[in-house]
């Protein structure tokens, strides 16, 4: 006796009543061949129909026909690790069928042939003879051919051939049940499933694992493609020079997630490359939406002993309601002064480049915590995307003042009093923050990738010459302006400290 | 303080002119309230899922045209996926790896699509079988 076992979308598993055998089932019940084309099922000369007439069980079944000198038909399988028992199938001859032939081969896999890695070197495991001598023509029959037990755990696929013989006629099959485990890779050209190792044992194979010996992690995901470049200027709410080279720097943020697609950490890659200000500017990041509670630790923050900042234990901003964190709290620190009297640092090219010093910032997330009373979620790629990276810089060490891209919110350190002051025409609206009061202009951009940055009293139109319209068009014209392309930069308005 | 600062409206528009005086000035630059500054277009990536659970979750590895991946996780074949990501506002196409499987898909009003269905070529099945014509 057999217990079949359904899953939901029809590729079934069976299972004798003992436990035994596996069973891989095709009964059609998908209703689209293709689907079972794209499982590795192979069929010629077969429809699916869901004519009543012609179904044997359920809402579809497989259907050919025959003639007179003999019509041939074929299913393959995909690959099988076999079991001991009995391929077997409902066939059921529509009138005028004289006879029908089931012919039945075991096809091994052999690594040698890279097409389809199918053995030439087959076994035949018989036929069968449908309506020939029957008393109960028309009849759903089984048919059915012996899995050896010599056979149990061999690779291979099972190649059914049909002959059907009368003018006319249709042949349906269904319920095929073949002893074993599906073991094709449909995303592999439909070859075996590979054994693969998985040293952590996190469910991700060494080889598709960027921590494969870390079951904690799985997978980098990076937020921007490569390095990206923020440029600041740091005279908010009072109008800027637009050189946004009050603070420059790039970043690269990576979210690493386990094999579940939780995030775990946050890599911060930031390279300060230019601080054209004379102001003592801090600079840090607001994750919108991510409770502090969620964050375990950060390391790699770059802060002065006598900083103006307080932080929680986890080494977040104390008094944020959403994790922010202080990359560095002084320019300076991070990047060293020319002296010989230059007003910045990396804007004048009269004075040599200086290399900034590249900061890894690590955030710990902590791990989702589900109990009988609680359930708390992981934290998930879609919560970490550039909707919730809100950097700014923090302006001349007064907590109070912060410049965030436009449209960006502060954060609740922010001395609201300056908003809608000078040029500033936040208006407390969502998407009005840090935007220019008659020009629409912001105080900071965010490029996606790393470019060359501004000399020091150089407006960005005089160094990217398609900036103008495409601020002008509403991002319209010129999505690419930012790029190397012919006749887009001026290079002598340009630097590129890195 | 203003005198320590590198931003000093004045100075700027004195030096400007001495580089090139014909392309546009960020003083006469007026844009929408509503222009959102961004170099990055918001992308939704979708894959149709097979319709039959195959058993097979491995890696899913999604990538610009250029070559530079953007996504990485793992994914059931049978499952659908859809993620949205923000990309550089030029890009066109997407790449989709899913183990020997790789597939590339226009986008299309910020949409960019894909099925897990298979390409592979089509066994030849009428193969002749000596017992065919023995029995």
């Amino acid at each position: 006796m057999r217990k079949i076992l359904f899953c939901y979308l029809l590729v079934l598993l069976s299972f004798q009543s003992f436990g035994k055998s596996e069973y891989l089932v095709n009964d059609g019940e998908i209703g689209n061949i293709n689907d079972y084309y794209s499982a590795c099922w192979d069929f010629y000369n077969f429809s699916l129909t869901d004519k009543s007439d012609y179904v044997t069980e359920g809402k579809y079944s497989f259907l050919t026909k025959g003639s007179k000198e003999g019509y041939r038909s074929d299913i393959k399988s995909p690959w099988i690790k076999f079991e001991h028992g009995k391929v077997d199938m409902d066939v059921t001859p529509y009138s005028g069928v004289d006879e029908a032939k089931i012919y039945a081969f075991f096809i091994p896999f052999d690594a040698e042939n890279k097409k389809n890695g199918e053995s030439s070197d087959y076994e035949y495991l018989g036929y069968h003879n449908v309506n020939h001598g029957s008393k109960n023509k028309d009849k759903t029959k089984k048919a059915d051919f012996n899995i050896s037990k010599d056979m149990e755990g061999e690779l291979g696929k099972i190649h059914l051939v049909f002959v059907v013989y009368g003018d006319d006629v249709l042949l349906g099959v269904d319920n095929i049940e073949i002893p074993g485990a599906y073991y094709s890779d449909p995303s592999s050209n439909c070859f075996p499933k590979g054994e693969k190792k998985d040293s952590d044992g996190d469910g991700v194979v060494d080889d598709e694992d960027d921590y494969p010996d870390d079951k904690y992690k799985a997978y980098n995901n990076y937020l921007t493609q490569g390095p990206a470049t923020l440029m600041f200027e740091d005279l908010w709410p009072a109008k800027g020079d637009y050189d946004f080279n009050d603070l420059v720097l790039d970043y690269e943020i990576n979210r690493v997630t386990d094999a579940g697609g939780d995030v775990v950490e946050v890599l911060i890659d930031i390279l300060p490359r230019a601080a054209g200000a004379g102001y003592s500017n801090g600079f840090g990041i607001e994750f919108t939406g991510i409770s502090p509670s969620r964050i375990d630790k950060v390391e790699g923050l770059k802060i002065s002993s006598n900083s103006i900042h307080e932080f929680m234990s986890n080494g977040l901003e104390e008094g944020n309601e959403h994790a922010t964190i202080i990359a560095f709290d002084k320019v300076n620190n991070v990047l060293t002064h020319p002296g010989g009297g230059a007003v910045g640092i990396n804007t004048d090219p009269k004075f040599p480049l200086q290399s900034g010093e590249k900061l890894r910032i690590t955030m710990y997330i902590r791990p989702a915590i589900v109990t009988t009373r609680t359930s708390e979620e992981g934290i998930k790629l879609s919560d970490l995307t550039m909707e919730n990276f809100n950097p700014f810089l923090i302006v001349n060490q007064k907590r109070g003042i912060e410049v965030h891209l436009p449209g960006k919110m502060p954060t609740a350190h922010v001395d609201k009093s300056l908003f809608g002051t000078k040029e500033d025409n936040s208006t407390g609206d969502e998407d009005a923050f840090y935007r220019g009061k008659e020009s629409g202009l912001p105080w900071a951009l965010n490029v996606t990738e790393s470019i060359p940055y501004l000399i020091n009293k150089e407006s960005i139109t005089k160094g990217y010459n398609m900036f103008y319209k495409w601020a002008a068009t509403g991002g319209k014209d010129y999505p690419d302006w930012y790029k190397d392309n012919n006749g887009y930069r001026s290079g002598k308005a340009l630097l590129n400290a890195k | 303080m203003v005198l320590f600062s590198s931003c000093i409206k004045e100075e700027l528009e004195d030096n400007t002119k001495l580089i090139t005086d014909d392309v546009e000035s960020i003083d006469d630059l007026v844009v929408s309230e509503f222009f959102d500054w961004k170099t990055t277009k918001e992308i939704t990536v979708s894959i149709k899922g097979l319709t039959m659970d195959v058993g097979v979750d491995q890696k899913l590895t999604l990538l610009t045209g250029d070559g530079d991946e953007f996504f990485g996780g793992s994914h059931k074949m049978h499952e659908d996926f859809e993620m949205a990501f923000d990309l550089p506002a030029g890009i066109d196409a997407i790449v989709m790896k899913y183990g020997a499987t790789e597939k590339s898909a226009e986008v299309t009003n910020q949409v960019a699509s894909f099925t897990f269905e298979t390409e592979r070529e089509a066994d030849a099945l009428n193969v002749e079988f000596a017992e065919l014509s023995a029995e």
